[in-house]
């Protein structure tokens, strides 16, 4: 191969004009943001592009980073349902309009949200989402956005820009991401052998997959759980195991289906005192409420060994 | 015309900057779609920055510079909303590129899903510069009033641009031509 690659016409046949039409909702979703928003007063200053990389740059990077997810979006209905039937691939999802329950036990307090009737701290209402690609179904707070839909199952080793998560935005004020906050959601296989109907067997996948980040979607965020994981329980009767993990700037959730091996895995990304979580209550318990919206409850007294 | 949109979008006229969004939005559109290679996110990053655009159009000097800064704007919700996406899954390995069907020759080589796979593996900045010169037909000055960077630093950027997609172009082909593949 002696390549002498043109690169300059590849690139023209490649991004060549063609029929590209933005989607009327994407500009009426946008006039509508503009309605609400302010104008800065003209000051004359450099033609600069002003906005989000002020704060951006350092903040955006981490923001983006942390990017937070919520991963759990509200809730993966996938493997809610009952004990024992957790969602597999292609597990029907339905909506459970949950029981606005989840009472804050730690974490900031959240202040009451004006104008509207909360169903949850900081939440006025949800909305649902079924994923194509993985069949749960999800539900988010109203005023938030589906940000990115899964066209793909995850794979180990895919590209970063693969598809194959559902993705839920906060729409942070005024179109910066800054202070946004986002949810994922995302299934895929636990490692082989794994006993995810155990409260053990359930964290010891957990470990195995933060440890071996190449292969679960997991451990592509890292770190190992360094603090107590908080038990809860999926359906009811009985207590199918979740696993709660906090850490500084994601907070995660898993539950597992033992028949099908399949894990559902949400996170929240940002720390539990993000300012922009005040109003949830704080991430960890903007978790809980997305997922007491799948069936994840508090366990009763005696359910739970831990 | 234009001109006096934007002067009245400037004074607050919302009317005014729907008009000049609504003429502009395919063309946003298909810029954004280009960098980022994903509907959602393009989608995304246009609602950002129109949104944006309007809050900081009082203080574009020069009405007639109004698509220039726009897509600005645009250019660099693309890259928030890139490292966003970076960002959710920052540690997920590439992949290395699968031997590719291996035919005799390179060009016959480099087929759409190769070019997708090198673009792809560029960094929003090399990709935005190669859609505006590509798609939006720029030339070094035009890119270097959009990205408000001299003209010789854009020209700079646009040649490693390329050259980073050539070789990339070039990796992808390479184990092929060494492993001797078949053709497809």
């Amino acid at each position: 191969m002696n390549g002498h690659l043109d690169a300059e016409p590849i690139l023209a046949a490649y991004l060549a004009p063609e029929a590209d039409r933005l989607a009327d909702r994407v500009l009426d979703a946008a006039l509508d943001d503009i309605a609400r928003t302010r104008q800065r007063r003209a000051v004359r200053v450099p033609w600069r592009f002003p906005t989000m990389p002020a704060i951006s740059r350092a903040t955006g990077i981490a923001a983006v980073a942390l990017v937070a997810v919520v991963g759990a979006g509200s809730l993966l209905y996938l493997n809610s349902r009952a004990p024992g039937t957790a969602g597999g691939p292609g597990g029907q999802a339905t909506a459970s309009p949950a029981p606005p329950s989840a009472a804050p036990t730690t974490g900031p307090t959240a202040e009451p949200t004006p104008g509207c009737a909360e169903v949850a701290p900081g939440i006025c209402g949800w909305k649902t989402y079924t994923s194509p690609v993985y069949g749960y179904t999800i539900s988010y707070p109203d005023d938030w956005s589906v940000a990115d839909r899964a066209t793909q199952r995850w794979e180990p080793g895919e590209p970063e820009d693969a598809p194959s998560t559902d993705v839920f935005f906060n729409n942070a004020p005024e179109g910066v991401r800054d202070n946004s906050m986002v949810f994922v959601a995302v299934q895929f296989p636990a490692p082989a052998g794994a006993d995810l109907g155990s409260w053990e067997g359930l964290e010891a996948a957990l470990m195995e997959m933060c440890a071996r980040p190449a292969e679960f979607f997991y451990g592509t965020y890292g770190t190992c759980p360094s603090e107590a994981v908080t038990r809860m329980c999926l359906g009811s009767p009985g207590c199918q195991p979740v696993a709660l993990v906090p850490d500084t700037t994601l907070q995660h959730a898993f539950f597992g289906d033992p028949e099908t091996g399949i894990v559902t895995y949400l996170h929240v990304g940002r720390a539990d005192d993000f300012p922009a979580a005040a109003r949830y209550g704080g991430t960890v318990m903007l978790l809980k409420s997305i997922l007491s919206q799948l069936g994840v409850r508090e366990p009763r007294p005696g359910e739970i060994s831990k | 015309m234009d001109r006096d949109l934007v002067e009245q979008a400037q004074r607050g006229d919302r009317g005014a900057y729907a008009i000049l969004a609504r003429t502009r939005g395919d063309t946003l559109f298909g810029i954004a779609r280009r960098i980022l290679r994903d509907v959602p996110l393009a989608e995304d990053a246009v609602q950002q920055a129109l949104v944006i655009a309007w809050r900081e159009l009082p203080r574009l000097r020069d009405p007639d510079r109004f698509d220039a800064w726009l897509h600005r704007m645009l250019v660099h919700a693309c890259y928030a909303e890139a490292r966003r996406k970076r960002a959710w899954i920052s540690s997920i390995r590439v992949l290395p590129a699968e031997g590719p069907a291996a035919p005799d020759d390179l060009a016959s080589l480099i087929d759409r899903d190769e070019v997708e796979r090198g673009f792809r593996r560029l960094p929003p900045e090399q990709r935005a510069i190669l859609v505006l010169h590509h798609y939006m037909g720029l030339d070094s000055n035009e890119i270097g009033e959009v990205l408000d960077i001299p003209a010789g630093t854009a020209r700079s950027r646009l040649h490693y641009a390329h050259r980073a997609m050539r070789a990339l172009l070039e990796a992808d082909a390479r184990p092929t031509a060494v492993a001797g593949g078949h053709s497809s």
